[in-house]
């Protein structure tokens, strides 16, 4: 939810909250003191019709008064004692209007020249009734101008005020730390903005520069042990050419030109999973997984032959990903050699490929632990393996830049290496 | 066959000096920018090996002055840094191949050798050695006019072998040669085993005049019987 229809929303519950019980308070003040003043009116006009009838005892049985505003009835004397003064609402048929309208009735008795009356006054409230409704209407009137100024009000800020905030924010998404020059955001008046984006150039800057720090530390790092080691491989394979080397010194040579080659090997590796998580390889294209996983096992074949293998590849249907494609090659590289070299002699591979789902399963020895243990790095099956246990450690690494989940698992003899995408 | 070699690390060059020179090469050695841009002006080569990392100046902007004279010289690039853009670059420069530090001095032989059998107009698709034929283009072998079938495998490791006939080539650079990245599996080196024991017997029973031969513990050699 925008901030600030959150804050529209708060705003208008206070108004809700504030005005619903002010609006109850008006209406009943409002009622209250109309009714007072009608109640007062109705008691004014008992003193005068008492009044004139103690004067004039006639009027008391003067039925042409009976039509004005109040009624005159003779009661008994016990009737006389019950009867007590009352105010109530009351409706009365209007001849003119057709319909009951809404009247105040005073209740009353008194006595006069020996006799009992119960005196009943009316006094009309629809002059009051419509003042009141208006005002009410009014008052409604009011808030849902309100609330239509607030809806109003929100859409202007969201498009003026939000706009620095929200051109920043574009910038960040598409930034690339990789790829593009120190960041500049547009200036804004907005001293918060301002305060955030000077927040983000200096994060943004700090991590562009350690950024570079480490893309010349790793390339510097590759230059640095790559050279003496290439040298003293050379040398090696340089001493290897002399016929007059020993049998024993043979096998020294031998060793050293292994082990060199093993170092060599591992340093690239160490070097490239570096890469991968610092994110440096930036050109992506979309690459066709079926064609991919083909051409590889193609080249692979002769491997696979040899081992007594035997693959199936089930195209369901072609998946394309987006990603850089030399890291493609060494990413379904490391997946389909992982199946292999770490299958049984006669043993199978399938590959099952379809859209979100990517499956390479082969046969294997039984595992005594969680397979999800060979995505670290250097892990291995067993100590002796000449392998540097970094495979399914760069698979992973690459898995992860491109979003797709690599998951390990193995029942009994059967391993599953399911890519999800 | 002239080669120069521009390389800043001393013992580096010295290597592929001597390794080349052995090869049958006219080597000749730059150690600096300046140094090649100078001889590149001089004198005509046939290839150059190029590192692109020297200490006064990058090896890409030779390359470009290089293919600005149109020149035919067949370059390949000597780099340290396996970035992506560097190799693309390099390439889109006009370089014709591109090799990764550290490499095996076969296999920079080899390349060489491949380099300047492709820039070679005149020159056939065909390699002799004795009664042994290998065809390039085709990728076909014959002993004595008689054709060989090899796996796809069994020719690249033979023509790597005739490439650098009568050297001592490990184990090893022959398994990262055929395998690349698959090297280091326990397997790779069975299945070099099995590859140059078929071969062995393939060129036997073709009547060949060379055979692979065990050197020491650690490599093997292509030799005349």
């Amino acid at each position: 939810m925008k901030l600030l229809n959150i804050t529209t929303r708060y705003f208008l519950l206070l108004l809700l909250g504030l005005l619903i019980p002010w609006t109850a308070i008006f209406y009943f003040s409002v009622r209250h003191s109309i009714y007072h003043h009608v109640d007062e009116f109705l008691a004014n006009r008992k003193f005068e019709i008492m009044q004139e009838t103690n004067q004039n005892p006639a009027l008391l049985h003067d039925s042409s008064r009976r039509k004005t505003d109040f009624i005159l009835q003779p009661i008994r004397a016990d009737q006389f004692k019950t009867l007590n003064e009352t105010y109530k609402d009351t409706q009365v048929f209007e001849p003119l209007e057709k319909e009951m309208e809404p009247y105040r009735q005073l209740e009353t008795a008194f006595q006069c020249h020996q006799g009992y009356y119960k005196l009943t006054i009316l006094a009309s409230l629809t002059d009051n009734r419509v003042l009141l409704s208006k005002i009410l209407f009014n008052v409604v009137l009011l808030f849902i101008a309100l609330i239509i100024l607030m809806v109003v009000l929100n859409w202007l800020l969201l498009g003026r005020l939000w706009q620095p905030f929200r051109a920043s924010l574009q910038q960040i998404r598409q930034y690339r730390l990789d790829h593009d020059a120190p960041i500049q955001f547009e200036a804004t008046s907005i001293s918060e903005f301002t305060e955030l984006n000077k927040a983000l150039m200096a994060l943004i800057d700090n991590h562009r520069q350690v950024y570079q720090h480490q893309k010349q530390f790793t390339e510097n790092a590759s230059h640095e042990i790559q050279t003496p080691l290439a040298i003293a491989r050379n040398k090696v394979e340089l001493l290897m050419q002399d016929a007059s080397l020993l049998v024993e010194q043979a096998e020294l040579v031998g060793a050293v030109n292994d082990h060199l080659s093993r170092l060599a090997r591992l340093n690239k590796s160490l070097l490239l999973l570096a890469k991968i998580e610092n994110h440096q390889f930036p050109e992506v294209q979309e690459v066709e997984v079926v064609q991919l996983v083909r051409r590889i096992s193609d080249d692979l074949g002769e491997m696979i032959n040899f081992k007594g293998l035997n693959l199936t590849i089930e195209a369901i249907e072609s998946v394309w990903l987006r990603m850089n494609p030399d890291l493609a090659d060494i990413f379904f590289g490391n997946l389909i050699r992982n199946a292999i070299f770490h299958n049984v002699p006669g043993g199978y591979i399938r590959i099952c490929i379809g859209k979100g789902r990517l499956l390479f399963e082969n046969s294997g020895t039984e595992l005594q632990e969680d397979p999800a243990r060979f995505f670290e790095r250097f892990a291995k099956n067993s100590a002796a393996s000449p392998t540097q246990g970094l495979g399914l450690s760069l698979v992973q690494s690459i898995g992860n830049l491109y979003q797709l989940k690599v998951k390990y698992t193995a029942s009994q003899a059967i391993h599953q290496l399911t890519v999800t995408c | 066959m002239k080669i120069l070699i521009v390389e800043d690390e001393a013992e580096m060059l010295n290597s592929i000096t001597a390794y080349l020179a052995k090869a049958g090469y006219a080597c000749e050695i730059a150690a600096s920018y300046a140094e090649a841009e100078e001889k590149l002006a001089l004198y005509q080569y046939d290839c150059i090996l190029l590192d692109i990392t020297l200490p006064d100046g990058n090896g890409l902007d030779l390359l470009t002055i290089l293919r600005q004279h149109k020149s035919s010289t067949g370059v390949i690039i000597l780099s340290a840094k396996n970035a992506l853009d560097d190799r693309i670059k390099g390439l889109a420069l006009g370089a014709d191949d591109y090799l990764l530090k550290p490499f095996h001095l076969s296999e920079l032989n080899a390349r060489v050798q491949a380099l300047l059998r492709r820039l070679q107009f005149e020159g056939s698709n065909q390699i002799g050695l004795g009664n042994l034929q290998v065809d390039i283009l085709t990728r076909q072998v014959s002993v004595n006019e008689k054709m060989l079938v090899l796996t796809k495998k069994e020719y690249e490791l033979l023509l790597f072998f005739v490439s650098n006939q009568t050297r001592v080539i490990s184990k090893i650079s022959l398994a990262e040669h055929i395998w690349g990245d698959n090297s280091d599996q326990n397997d790779s080196y069975d299945f070099l085993y099995s590859q140059i024991k078929n071969l062995r017997k393939k060129l036997a029973e073709a009547g060949a005049e060379h055979t692979i031969q065990a050197v020491y513990g650690f490599g093997y050699k292509l030799v005349k019987e």
